[in-house]
């Protein structure tokens, strides 16, 4: 043992782990960012909304590679004017779609007229597969607190859990830690969801607590949020029932729900924040 | 110069890790760019130079992108030394012993992680997480670790290792 306190690296080393344990037990749960960790995400965001749009175009320029069906560029001259024409397209394209995913997103949020809504940009993705955080471009600045719901125009995306001054840090409901309070749209049945780990993109959620003998669940059944918890308003679309199974009891109906978001594709989302968690 | 190419490595493997590889991966199975430079630097840096790189990368992507703070902090922290356990002590153009020790840490990780996970309150299945990613995970990171320290060793510490050897000759 006192070896250990005359040997400078081992110290300095138990110290250390002493040391990040401690952070880390503390920045588990919901929290506002402090000052040096904001310093280094307000420093660094405008890199990182870069190098995130960076690598999407990346993929998706691999991606339409695979994808093309335009095989007949074969005339070098044609093949120049071409690859003019393609980049105008290209960028018609993605104003297009960028179009009509916040055309989406205003269509969807105009059904929760008593909401209040404020729009990000998703900046970052969580490193790995153990969880599913997204960093958006909104924080502290503009009016964003922990626990506030996030979504975009298919449906709910997470909530907030940590808050810097001008970014924050949204749990998505696919991470397996999370729960949401939830409805079945048809039957009115309330039940729970819960996020399923997956190691590959194509992450789920599982839909459970839902009685046997009161329910009639059947495959392609809409999940939207109930309201109960007081996090996440009432009626928010969570996802469409895939498969139906029954518990190991058989007392109780398990479901595998496709999330209604695509996780993989998320670019833009709304943050709900004039929600008191009242109905 | 050769500190900013050391920078510059080590801004690459932070950006193919925590940016690039979460959007272009095969079915989630993709190498851990960071602990395969800790790792190398630890065997041919020594512990403190590595622990140091591992601590400040792992830092700074659990405050922009990661859940809980320090976790990743913590895990490539201890790689850098786990590394610099075999600094000086092999031939450097040892291949075996940096790869192997990558992937032991890798192996390590990925337990604590999945550990991590269930006391958030996951469930991951571990045979079909075992099977699924990390085994896949630890063969890409082992074989990029090879690739990896072979650049490291011509590109960076060739030259400084030679001028290492003149200043002893005089």
């Amino acid at each position: 043992m006192k070896k250990l306190f005359t040997n400078k690296p081992i110290l300095i080393t138990v110290i250390a782990v002493v040391l990040l344990l401690v952070i880390a037990f503390f920045s588990a749960g919901s929290r506002t960012i402090p000052w040096v960790e904001n310093a280094v995400g307000t420093v660094l965001r405008p890199i990182q909304t870069f190098a995130f749009k960076a690598s999407n175009s990346i993929a998706g320029f691999f991606g339409n590679l695979f994808n093309t069906t335009e095989a007949d560029l074969e005339n070098a001259k044609l093949r120049q004017d071409l690859a003019m024409y393609e980049q105008d397209k290209l960028d018609l394209e993605e104003l297009r779609r960028e179009n009509e995913r916040l055309r989406g997103m205003l269509d969807y949020a105009g059904t929760f007229s008593d909401l209040e809504y404020m729009t990000a940009q998703v900046i970052g993705t969580s490193n790995g597969v153990w969880f599913d955080v997204l960093t958006i471009n909104v924080g502290r600045n503009q009016g964003i607190e922990t626990d506030m719901p996030v979504m975009c125009g298919n449906g709910l995306v997470g909530r907030v859990t940590d808050v810097g001054a001008g970014w924050c840090k949204v749990t998505a409901i696919i991470d397996s830690s999370v729960s949401v309070a939830a409805t079945v749209e048809r039957t009115r049945d309330n039940c729970m969801v819960r996020g399923v780990f997956s190691t590959s993109s194509s992450s789920g959620l599982e839909l459970y607590y839902l009685p046997t003998d009161l329910t009639d669940l059947v495959p392609g059944d809409v999940i939207m949020t109930s309201g109960i918890g007081g996090i996440y308003p009432k009626g928010i679309r969570i996802g469409t029932v895939e498969e139906v199974m029954l518990d190991r009891e058989g007392s109780s109906v398990n479901a595998i729900v496709a999330p209604s978001v695509d996780f993989l594709h998320l670019e833009e989302v709304m943050v709900i924040t004039g929600f008191g968690g009242e109905n | 110069m050769r500190k900013w190419l050391f920078a510059l490595v080590v801004l690459i493997a932070f950006y193919l890790d925590n940016v690039f590889f979460n959007v272009v991966n095969i079915l989630g199975v993709r190498p851990d760019m960071t602990l395969i430079i800790v790792v190398c630097f630890g065997v041919l840096l020594g512990p403190g130079p590595a622990a140091l790189t591992g601590l400040a990368m792992g830092l700074l992507a659990d405050v922009l992108f990661n859940k809980i703070v320090g976790l990743s902090a913590l895990v490539y922290m201890l790689s850098g030394m786990a590394g610099g356990i075999f600094y000086r002590k092999f031939f450097a153009d040892n291949l075996i012993i940096p790869t192997a020790t990558a992937m032991a840490c890798f192996f390590i990780k990925e337990h604590f992680l999945l550990v991590m996970t269930r006391i958030f309150g996951g469930r991951p299945a571990y045979f079909m997480t075992l099977a699924s990613y990390i085994l896949p995970s630890l063969l890409l990171t082992g074989g990029v670790c090879i690739l990896v320290n072979l650049f490291l060793r011509h590109n960076l510490f060739r030259p400084l290792w030679r001028k290492e050897a003149i200043k002893l000759e005089e």
